[in-house]
């Protein structure tokens, strides 16, 4: 029996008969928040990951024609997201590495979590642990549990076997756990 | 259940995701297991962590999402109905639940693109006060206190000297800012000065609503100058192109004014001098660097509305100015060049007449224009440099309100008191361009009398004598003005009637009913002569005699004030014309001259090393009007 309660229960819902512009318009809208999260579990920069959500969104509504409501929209939504992600990647690769614009809170590679820590700030502390897992375990992560989707739906995204995805949600929230070992602590439910 | 079996569970358990056995035989592992419990508190902690950080997730901003797609045009044409109350109210109630839709909607989502325009701030109105250049710049020695604070302000470390007063002006930047949102945001506050004293920032606000705060305060004065993207660049790599057209690779080690030192890949390092250079090329302007400087504010606004306006008040270096006066003399009607002193007290005094005009000259190198700018100058010593923060003249201007009593006289500039200096307000706005010299009239006193005389200091110029103007600063004379310190220049006409340059002195600031002194230069005219001719030595006693020659080859006859230096132990002093005790140690002798004739007096004076002193003139009792000297004393 699975119990994700009501944010997986909307994603859960049948998805919008193509042509539906304003039921479509209105599940992008309400996925959009969980759609920024997960994106910055990827990129680690909330003002980032709002401009990557912007994208995403924008190509999912260009492309609703296509949407056949096999998978969820939400799932659906966030895979575009991911693929653009995935894109961007690529060809920064090939560009100079482009330094991130510090305008709110931002953690770089290189920001361990205990010069997080001495500023007091343990939401950076954790910022910086989540980017310092793997890529395909923060991925995982993210989607799981900044964008709230459930482990099938997250097995959809990333076109695994659902077995992957657990272990591997496991192993991320493992290593993130040590990571905070300082905040064990403040971290106690 | 096993610690395998356990492991794969214990994500589900933490979902809730465990039927009852399956949970119930789990929870009974994880009694008795330390490890599977340990790691279970683990996974609850990771949960924990992502939880937080959901909860600081900061608001959507900018997330849009394209307007509805037009109706399509085969839709079916509106029917046209009768209106009826029970239709009216149910479109209402419709029409408030969209609404509301709407709302939420915008709530989670703003639903227009380019609703949230980015925020902007513009000028409505500056002004400036601009400080004259205070006395302690002059002096000479040791870097002051002041230097020092402007040395540091400047952020110029290589000079010692400061040749260049840099200025100091209060500015009050009234600007307005558009689509700031209700609570924080980073707002950038361009176009100041790059000599801005950022401590001295202050935010006031001009419209009724909550002020707004400056939460932080950067300045970002880290201009992309050639040199300091070169200073970023240094371990980076980078491009130069030679004259010839060749071009090498490299790291950049280091760099001067005259050559760059660069290892390109696998060599040792070269050093290339900047002549031989002819480009060269970054790969990416490095972060932190700006084209213009910039104070970047977190800036809280408990207000709903998004429009503020507010004022911006710094002091910041750039802005000079000083006072040049312009004075011209009458044409001579006869001679002598003048007229005659109309007390009649003294025959020989020559009494010129003058227009006087000052203005007020402007400089602006502060780096940005100040379009349409309130004008104020202030004019006196103003004691702000001997402390080390400008805390007290700047309490000192922003504290003063002045009545800003628009004068609609035909005046440019009105001079209020203020505090224990003079300000002079120009009346209409003004705009002093970056790079910029302004001159604006200041005071103006037409037909001034000025009373000229002569004055000989053998130690100062042995052979010639010193030509002085003084005129009282009344308005009875024209004038009655307070005078910021500055220099005047003397224009007389020739014979041909044509202005012409004279010479040129310096005033101090110079209050109302104070008497101006302008000491012009030597008078062709008269030739001078001053030589000991006698001196007697006994014990600590001296006797010294001295002989004076004084010819006035002008047209007419002239007083020469002769100035002599005496020991300010000298006990007795003798001559046969009256002679006075101007202070200790100098003795002032008038001498009248008539035209084309020579005067000759002897002088003699004794001194004691051990017990002179005590000196007094016969004639001082007699004496009512002191002659000028101060003049020549300059």
């Amino acid at each position: 029996m699975t119990n994700d309660g009501p944010k997986a229960w909307l994603a859960s819902t049948s998805p919008p008969p193509p042509g539906d512009a304003p039921r479509f318009r209105a599940e992008l809208a309400e996925a959009a928040p969980a759609l920024r999260r997960f994106l910055f579990g990827l990129c680690g920069d909330w003002h980032r990951s709002e401009d990557l959500s912007q994208e995403a969104l924008l190509s999912a509504w260009r492309k609703r024609e296509s949407f056949d409501g096999r998978a969820g929209l939400r799932t659906w939504v966030f895979a575009i997201a991911r693929n653009h992600w995935l894109t961007g990647l690529r060809q920064q690769a090939r560009r100079p590495r482009e330094q991130p614009v510090n305008e709110s809170f931002h953690i770089g590679p290189g920001d361990a979590p205990d010069a997080a820590a001495a500023r007091g700030e343990l939401a950076e502390a954790v910022a910086a642990a989540l980017h310092r897992l793997p890529d395909e375990q923060r991925e995982a992560l993210s989607l799981r549990e900044l964008g709230g989707l459930t482990c099938v739906q997250v097995a959809e995204v990333l076109d695994l076997p659902l077995g992957t995805v657990k272990s591997r949600l496991r192993y991320a929230m493992l290593k993130l756990a040590r990571e905070l070992e300082p905040f064990a602590q403040e971290l106690e439910p | 259940m096993n610690c395998k079996e356990a492991g794969e569970m214990l994500m589900d358990l933490l979902d809730g995701q465990l039927d009852s056995p399956s949970r119930q035989s789990l929870l009974a592992h994880l009694a008795g297991c330390q490890g599977c419990a340990g790691e279970y508190a683990m996974l609850r902690r990771a949960r924990r962590a992502m939880e937080l950080l959901i909860a600081k997730e900061p608001p959507i901003t900018t997330l849009t999402l394209p307007s509805e797609p037009a109706r399509a045009a085969g839709g079916a044409a509106p029917v046209r109905r009768l209106w009826r109350p029970a239709a009216a109210a149910a479109c209402l109630a419709a029409a408030c639940a969209v609404a509301a839709l709407l709302l939420v909607h915008e709530w989670t989502i703003p639903t227009a693109i380019g609703k949230d325009a980015p925020v902007e701030i513009r000028r409505t109105g500056v002004s400036l006060t601009i400080l004259s250049r205070p006395p302690e710049w002059d002096r000479q020695g040791d870097m002051t206190v002041a230097q020092g604070r402007w040395k540091q302000m400047a952020g110029s470390g290589q000079s010692t000297h400061f040749a260049a007063w840099p200025g100091l002006a209060l500015v009050r930047d009234q600007r307005v800012i558009r689509n700031i949102q209700r609570g924080q945001a980073e707002v950038r506050f361009a176009d100041v000065p790059a000599g801005i004293w950022p401590d001295s920032v202050r935010l006031r606000c001009l419209d009724n609503d909550p002020p707004l705060k400056i939460l932080e305060q950067n300045y970002q004065y880290d201009l992309a100058s050639a040199a300091a993207v070169l200073a970023k660049h240094i371990g980076k790599g980078l491009t130069v192109l030679f004259n010839d057209g060749q071009s090498v690779s490299g790291t950049l080690l280091s760099y001067d004014d005259a050559a760059l030192v660069i290892q390109p890949t696998g060599q040792g390092p070269r050093n290339i001098a900047r002549g031989e250079l002819a480009t060269v090329m970054f790969a990416e302007l490095p972060q932190g660097l700006l084209s213009t400087p910039t104070l970047l504010w977190r800036l809280a606004n408990p207000a709903r509305r998004t429009q503020r306006q507010f004022e911006v008040a710094y002091l910041t270096t750039g802005l000079t100015w000083r006072a040049d006066y312009v004075l011209r003399l009458h044409p001579a009607g006869k001679a002598p060049a003048g007229e005659a002193d109309p007390n009649g007290a003294d025959q020989s005094a020559i009494i010129d007449r003058a227009d006087l005009v000052g203005y007020a000259t402007v400089v602006n190198n502060s780096g940005v224009t100040f379009q349409d700018a309130q004008l104020k100058l202030m004019a006196g010593d103003v004691n702000l440099l001997i402390r080390p923060y400008p805390v007290n003249v700047y309490g000192v201007l922003v504290g003063f309100e002045a009545e800003e009593e628009r004068t609609r006289g035909r005046e440019q500039m009105v001079e209020k008191s203020f505090f224990e200096y003079h300000l002079y307000t120009l009346t209409r706005p003004t705009t002093i361009a970056d790079k910029e010299t302004k001159q604006l009239e200041m005071v103006s006193g037409a037909g001034l009398a000025m009373r000229r005389s002569y004055v000989y200091d053998p130690t100062a110029n042995p052979t010639a004598a010193l030509v002085v103007s003084e005129m009282e600063n009344t308005e009875t004379n024209g004038l009655g003005k307070p005078l910021p310190k500055g220099v005047v220049r003397l224009y007389a006409p020739d014979p041909d009637g044509v202005q012409t340059y004279v010479a040129q002195a310096e005033i101090d600031h110079t209050p109302v009913k104070e008497k101006l002194r302008l000491p012009w230069g030597h008078a062709f005219d008269i030739a001078c002569s001053w030589r000991e001719v006698d001196a007697k030595h006994a014990g600590a006693d001296h006797h010294i005699t001295a002989e004076c020659s004084l010819r006035n080859h002008k047209e007419h006859p002239v007083t020469v004030t002769v100035i002599v230096h005496v020991p300010a132990s000298t006990y007795q002093a003798q001559c046969k014309l009256p002679w006075h005790i101007r202070e200790v140690g100098l003795v002032e002798v008038p001498v009248d001259i008539p035209a084309g004739a020579q005067t000759k007096f002897m002088f003699s004076y004794k001194f004691n090393n051990l017990s002179g002193g005590g000196l007094r003139s016969p004639h001082d009792q007699q004496r009512s009007d002191k002659p000028l000297t101060e003049g020549a004393q300059q």
